[in-house]
């Protein structure tokens, strides 16, 4: 059974587009009117498959990819429930990388249910070398655990390599950098998601009658076709 | 001639010994000449003339510590030069089991006629009985008389006295330096103590390193008794805490599944994602 969002206490969170700050639910970002729809017409192309590591420059050498692997494995191995995927590229002129990382986190087909359910945990990070910008998109599944402001500082703290040129060490360092968010996150949530559990029993165990009317959030929608 | 040629053993050895004479020399140097016992085995062979021990404390079993050595060396030394004493120790590997006292009574009558001397001898072929492996044995011993009962009880309180101690070290030290009361007082008239009632010497002429303390005296034993359980012990405490640190290095987090509140008519991401810009910073130039 999933855990009602309230239960974790989320932070905010931006639209990809104009970094207005988004309603929880909303459909389309107030400011800008941004929608999925509207970055499909922004990105009319055929969409990758979100591999592990994208790089159709072959920018990264044989080491450089055996590191990336070794620090992503070791990610997905501590957090069993995530994947990482890698986009290194060269974006067109006007495009924006979050905006280029949201579209492809959405449109890109998952291979199968399995993949379409890992997805929701997915972590994908894109480094645009034409405008030099890295951007970082999380899944639904993540929501509760890193919000916009955590990870870009997250990001931040790869800053230096990315400038310099390294990008599979910042690359390493931002997977160990969220890596270390997580797990401090998790007692947290997991004492959270307990509490909930347990108060979800209680009532379950008493009277029909005295019962206490659990209050949905009216804002939750559903998944749209 | 360097004393390896003097007895020597193999022709090998003797031609080795030839050719590489420093060897001999330095073997001559470092280990004193030790009474063989081959002859002990057979007492009814004379025993050969043996040049006297360079040092008073002969250990080629390395049973005491270098300060211990140097400690009962000076005091016996000094011991032999002073009140006209002169104690041996003699620490070897496999020390004959009989004919042990005509041997040494033979070896005292030719190194030292006149002297009243006394062999602390301790054979260390016998771990288990290492204490009683430690003998004090009298040289000149006169054939009757009052010296001669003298000498044999100083003997065997000696003896009695390095047997009771803990370890084969302070067996031999005591011992010495009970077999030297004793023959001061059987030089000044005094009457024999048992060595029960013999007073011990004095903490500042052990060797204060070596001796142990009430405290180790306490924990030695104790560590010795229980050490058939502390390793076992320990190696379980250093397993689980291998264990441990292996598991929290392999720890696996697994999060609680929320519910999903899609946003913006996306599929998978809402559009929780941050950007950064790394590029370099140029620096202004400076105003005109």
């Amino acid at each position: 059974m999933p855990i009602p969002y309230a239960v974790f206490r989320p932070g905010k969170m931006l639209c990809p587009s104009c970094g207005a700050m988004l309603v929880r639910v909303a459909d389309e970002c107030h400011r800008c009117h941004f929608t999925a729809k509207v970055c499909l017409e922004k990105y009319p192309f055929q969409a990758q498959d979100l591999q592990r590591l994208i790089d159709p420059e072959e920018r990264f050498e044989s080491r450089d990819r055996k590191r990336i692997n070794r620090a992503a494995n070791q990610f997905e191995r501590r957090f069993p429930q995530t994947a990482v995927s890698i986009c290194i590229t060269r974006l067109p002129k006007g495009a924006d990388a979050r905006e280029f990382g949201y579209w492809l986190f959405n449109v890109s087909p998952p291979k199968s249910p399995e993949a379409a359910q890992r997805r929701y945990f997915t972590l994908l990070l894109v480094i645009d070398r034409a405008h030099r910008t890295a951007a970082a998109t999380i899944g639904y599944g993540l929501d509760t655990f890193i919000d916009d402001g955590a990870l870009k500082k997250l990001l931040s703290s790869s800053r230096e390599h990315f400038q310099q040129g390294h990008y599979a060490e910042g690359i390493t360092h931002f997977l160990k950098a969220t890596g270390k968010h997580l797990r401090d996150q998790y007692k947290e949530i997991s004492q959270n998601a307990a509490h909930w559990q347990e108060a979800q029993l209680k009532s379950q165990s008493t009277p029909q009658h005295e019962q206490t009317t659990v209050t949905h959030d009216p804002h939750i929608v559903t998944k749209p076709a | 001639m360097p004393p390896f040629f003097a007895t020597p053993k193999h022709p090998l050895l003797a031609t080795l010994a030839f050719l590489f004479p420093w060897v001999a020399l330095a073997s001559s140097e470092t280990a004193p000449a030790t009474p063989p016992f081959i002859a002990a085995h057979s007492p009814e062979i004379a025993t050969p003339f043996l040049p006297q021990p360079s040092s008073h404390v002969v250990d080629r079993r390395n049973v005491l510590s270098i300060r211990q050595r140097s400690d009962l060396g000076t005091l016996l030394h000094s011991a032999a030069t002073k009140d006209d004493i002169s104690i041996y120790i003699l620490v070897l590997r496999d020390a004959p089991t009989e004919g042990v006292e005509t041997y040494f009574t033979a070896l005292a009558e030719q190194w030292d006629t006149q002297r009243l001397t006394a062999f602390v001898v301790c054979h260390t072929d016998e771990p288990r009985e290492l204490k009683s492996g430690v003998h004090i044995i009298p040289g000149n011993v006169p054939t009757e008389g009052k010296l001669r009962n003298n000498l044999l009880t100083a003997a065997n309180n000696a003896t009695l006295f390095a047997h009771n101690q803990r370890n084969i070290p302070d067996a031999i030290e005591a011992g010495a330096f009970e077999i030297l009361e004793q023959y001061k007082n059987i030089l000044s008239g005094k009457p024999l103590t048992p060595p029960a009632l013999t007073p011990l010497p004095s903490p500042a002429s052990h060797s204060s390193k070596n001796a142990p303390t009430p405290k180790q005296q306490d924990l030695l034993p104790l560590l010795k008794e229980f050490a058939p359980a502390i390793i076992p012990v320990l190696l379980v405490a250093a397993l689980s805490a291998a264990v441990v640190a292996f598991r929290t290095h392999r720890r696996r987090y697994i999060f609680p599944v929320p519910e999903f509140r899609y946003r913006l008519c996306a599929p998978f991401s809402g559009g929780n994602s941050a950007r950064i810009d790394y590029r370099l910073k140029h620096r202004q130039p400076p105003p005109s």
